[in-house]
């Protein structure tokens, strides 16, 4: 305790968005600084529901990242030059409350009456960005989309107790063509030091989703290991990011606010997804006033008629629909074949 | 160098159980529980409560390292 200073931040009003920069999904992030404003390192992962966070996050592995970054402070200034990437580029406003779809929030929370309703929740900045590309007539690119994509993206299943130690290596994947192995602790990605899951998510969020390479230096067996990942176009849709809080306004914008999950009822149609739920309220309904129930077997949507899941369909209309214009929907009701079309927001 | 179990399962407790749609209190409100939050930390020494150029000026002064949290009450 005695070794830090401790800060609890409660809200994303007012935070400058240019030196805190994190994966806005978590309920829990955690960021290791100088009081220069230098990261050291940062920690707070998740890539399920609720009931896996404790696959990502441990005592054990909070432990491992203050012990990091407590000798990555010892070294500072004279290690300088290994934080440079671990602060963020500029961001499209450097506050919340400055987006368009927040200007309705101030910088500070109202503690009179309206806490709740004055905060910023960090996934709101998430949100934020995209309406405001979808505002602006653009799509939404798969770096805007797929965010912190987890290891498991190239192949990797870091231990959540232990800084960045490689449990598990997929085969066939860039981490197992890279020649990461299972006992590895990555202490390096990109550059910079890896304090956690966390910062390695963060080398893989900066990285374009056309490819590039990653350098890494890994310790194995008491010596040091130099490896190269080597990511293609397309590696970042691995990632499923419909866990995400923010996949709710993502579902309101692509898929009218219909939620899709795998049909797991023996009958399913070759897209084997089907509708959970079509929101009924707000623009959360625009699917269900458009034609969409409960229940819907998928037949196609957008044009997809394979198998594919909810995270697949959502990239592809965000891939190649803007604002305003249409997806079509095939399903299966009570044994009919029925279509309807609804637009995107 | 240690840091107590305590320390870091008081750090860590809040998400596990928020992750699972746990609340201190089930009967408070939200702005009630962020509030008691809020008072709760006013009177721990451990924690400076949302105000970053406090801890960053105590953290300069000391020649710390700051460990900053980002958790709101869910």
């Amino acid at each position: 305790m005695d070794e830090f200073v401790c800060l609890r931040m409660i809200q994303m009003n007012g935070v400058d968005l240019v030196q805190f920069q994190f994966d806005y999904d978590m309920s829990f992030a955690v960021i290791f600084m100088n009081p220069d404003g230098t990261i050291y390192g940062r920690y707070g992962t998740r890539n399920s529901k609720p009931e896996g966070a404790e696959n990502n996050i441990s005592i054990e592995g909070m432990r491992s990242a203050l012990e990091a970054t407590l000798a990555l402070h010892k070294g500072y200034p004279a290690n300088a030059e290994l934080f440079a990437a671990k602060k963020g580029g500029s961001p499209s406003y450097p506050t919340a409350e400055q987006y368009p779809k927040m200007k309705d929030y101030t910088p500070k929370i109202n503690y009179g009456n309206q806490v709740a309703k004055s905060c910023i929740h960090c996934h709101q900045i998430h949100d934020a960005e995209r309406q405001m590309l979808r505002d602006a007539g653009k799509l939404i690119p798969d770096e805007i989309l797929h965010l912190y994509p987890m290891p498991q993206s190239v192949g990797i299943e870091l231990d959540p107790k232990k800084r960045a130690s490689v449990s598990k290596v997929e085969p066939n994947s860039p981490a197992a063509a890279a020649g990461v192995k299972p006992g590895d602790e990555i202490l390096f990605a990109g550059g910079q030091p890896l304090v956690s899951v966390a910062d390695f998510q963060w080398v893989l969020n900066a990285t374009p989703a056309s490819g590039a390479t990653i350098p890494l230096k890994a310790r194995r067996a008491g010596k040091a290991e130099a490896l190269v990942l080597s990511l293609v176009d397309g590696w970042r849709k691995k990632a499923d990011f419909t866990w995400r809080v923010s996949t709710w306004d993502l579902r309101r914008i692509a898929l009218g606010g219909m939620i899709l999950l795998p049909d797991e009822s023996g009958n399913a149609t070759p897209t084997g997804i089907y509708v959970k739920n079509a929101g009924k309220y707000g623009n959360h309904a625009v699917a269900r006033k458009a034609g969409a129930r409960p229940d819907d077997k998928i037949v196609e949507i957008a044009g997809i008629s394979g198998a594919t899941t909810e995270a697949e369909v959502i990239s592809k209309i965000l891939d190649a629909t803007k604002k305003g214009e249409p997806v079509t929907v095939k399903v299966k009701r009570g044994g009919k074949l029925i279509e309807y079309s609804y637009k995107t927001q | 160098m240690k840091f107590s179990k305590t320390f870091l399962f008081t750090v860590l407790a809040t998400a596990l159980f928020a992750e699972s749609g746990f609340t201190a209190d089930g009967k408070k409100t939200r702005d009630e529980q962020v509030i008691e939050d809020r008072e709760d930390l006013k009177n721990d020494d451990a924690w400076i409560y949302n105000d970053l150029e406090t801890a960053k000026t105590a953290a300069r002064d000391a020649g710390k390292p700051m460990m900053i949290v980002f958790r709101c009450i869910p």
